[in-house]
């Protein structure tokens, strides 16, 4: 019985273990310049066009840089960081919307856009597909064999 | 088209306008108003070093009305204020309170001596090599031009070029005579 199961159990422990590995490795580091990383890409150097602070070499942007590791190092958090340059700068500075209230719609549209194309397209196949074929008549027959006829 | 269709290609409508209406509604009530930016209001900390070696920093000027305008050499608006900052500097050089500095952006500074000495600049400049003043007062560009309150609060500020009656109504602003 034991020997029965045993592939099973060692399967079960493999599967476990390799989830719990995804899962601890899935998890965002908060480590400083991890932290510092991501908030680098979320934000939007202050005097460019279009580049994050993670892409300029900017003054404005490295100052930004080395300020949000020393806010990290005085303990405060992502929010209050981004809270304080969006103070400074405007909503603009943030490369990333929200993730509720208005800024659901920049989220939310395009995947209601993609779901309701999709279901378009998918109605208007299988309308295409129910179409009966067009089988021609004999007067359609006649009509081409004349045409066939005086073209010759 | 048929009446049904119809029908229900207008609930379709009707749902999406829903949809789009609460989400709206929610957006109203996250957060109030979008921010712009700006650091009227704030006290920012700053410390900067002008090129005659002296250190000038909210600390050291508190208790005084602070004119620190932001500029470049190679900043064709800059140039174009000049005049202007110059003439308001004398109008106000005398006065107890009054402190006026020109933080370089984004230049060097052999530069911005030569510039300095050649169109004879009166007022304090200093440099702003890690631009951590710029990130004080939130600069997104030059010309910037901020007056800074006796209590070390912004008073109001200018982006872009100013005028001579700019900078008078920022320091009477600065001075609470507005």
């Amino acid at each position: 019985m034991t020997r029965r199961w045993a592939p099973w159990l060692a399967l079960l422990v493999l599967v476990a273990g390799a989830v719990v590995v995804l899962v601890a490795r899935s998890q965002p580091s908060d480590s400083v310049e991890a932290r510092a990383g991501r908030l680098e890409r979320e934000l939007a150097c202050p005097v460019c066009t279009g580049e994050s602070l993670a892409e300029s070499n900017a003054p404005e942007a490295r100052a930004m840089r080395d300020d949000m590791r020393e806010r990290m190092a005085a303990g405060q958090s992502d929010g209050e960081i981004v809270s304080a340059y969006v103070r400074l700068y405007g909503e603009r500075v943030k490369l990333k919307p929200d993730d509720g209230g208005i800024a659901v719609l920049a989220w939310g549209l395009p995947v209601v856009l993609f779901v309701v194309g999709g279901a378009a397209l998918a109605a208007a196949l299988v309308r295409w597909g129910r179409a009966p074929r067009l089988v021609a008549d004999p007067d359609d027959e006649r009509l081409v064999a004349r045409a066939r006829r005086e073209t010759t | 088209m048929s009446a049904t269709r119809i029908r229900f290609a207008a609930i379709g409508v009707a749902v999406v306008l829903a949809v789009v209406g609460i989400v709206l509604a929610l957006g109203m009530d996250d957060g109030g108003p979008t921010v712009t930016g700006g650091v009227v209001g704030e006290s920012p900390q700053f410390e900067v070093e002008t090129l005659d070696g002296d250190v000038l920093s909210s600390e050291n000027l508190a208790g005084k009305t602070v004119v620190v305008n932001f500029w470049n050499t190679w900043c064709i608006p800059c140039i174009r204020e000049a005049p202007a900052l110059a003439e308001f500097y004398d109008r106000h050089a005398a006065d107890d309170d009054f402190v006026m500095i020109g933080i370089v952006r984004d230049d060097g500074e052999r530069a911005v001596r030569e510039h300095v000495q050649a169109e004879g600049v009166a007022y304090e400049v200093a440099m702003d090599p890690r631009s951590r003043a710029a990130l004080a007062f939130g600069v997104t560009g030059q010309p910037e031009t901020f007056v800074i309150g006796p209590d070390g609060v912004v008073a109001a500020e200018r982006r872009g070029e100013v005028t001579v009656t700019d900078l008078e109504l920022m320091l009477d602003e600065a001075r609470g005579r507005t």
